[in-house]
């Protein structure tokens, strides 16, 4: 219970700090910077989800995380890992041919990497894991 | 690998979650178990074929049913 709830708060806490960072930094005016609305939006309820399921699961006697849950998310943090490597790579070579700021690129490479890591995880605990 | 736990939960009349609980996983577990989309420990196995007082190759089948003898090497 105290480790889903220590999910709860850690994900209340990065969306608050990613939020008070981006109303520091950005200005409404950019379009471009409104996308940021729908990823601090997953990322809450993405944390959300795993925070409830694990109470959900415990409060029916279940434990709050067995082999597939972990599974799931140490496949997804090796896929997503792998693919931020591409990703990254992407991002140095669109920054050599457009200007960009150097905090904007590591936030949006960040940003990058947690959309690659929510959507794999997603994939594997929604269409499961086979062959392994 | 193909399984019969959802026909042996239904003869020992168990719910998923009381499965679940019997053999210290989650309920989506048993789930995505039934619908083949995920292959358990040996542990987990184990634990589920003791659940239903079977063997294991009772509750899982593999689907390659030709397999290369080893002792033919």
């Amino acid at each position: 219970m105290k480790k889903s709830i220590f999910i709860i708060i850690l994900s209340v806490v990065v969306v608050l700090t990613i939020a008070v960072w981006f109303f520091k930094t950005y200005s409404f005016e950019d379009v471009q910077d409104l996308l940021l609305y729908p990823i601090i939006l997953i990322i809450l309820t993405w944390g959300l989800f795993i925070g409830i399921s694990r109470i959900r699961s415990q409060r029916k006697g279940q434990p709050p995380e067995d082999e597939f849950s972990r599974k799931v998310m140490r496949k997804a943090s090796s896929i997503s890992f792998y693919v931020s490597i591409y990703a990254w790579l992407i991002l140095s070579y669109i920054d050599d041919h457009v200007q960009f700021e150097t905090h904007s690129v590591i936030g949006l490479g960040i940003l990058v990497m947690v959309i690659i890591f929510v959507g794999f995880w997603t994939i594997f605990r929604f269409w499961g894991i086979r062959d392994e | 690998m193909n399984n019969r736990i959802k026909e042996l939960r239904a003869r020992f009349n168990l719910t998923q979650d009381a499965l679940a609980k019997i053999v210290g996983v989650r309920r989506e577990t048993i789930v995505f178990l039934e619908k083949g989309k995920y292959n358990p420990s040996l542990k987990l196995a184990y634990d589920i074929s003791k659940a239903f007082h079977v063997k294991i190759e009772e509750v899982f089948i593999f689907d390659q049913d030709i397999r290369e003898d080893p002792r033919n090497y």
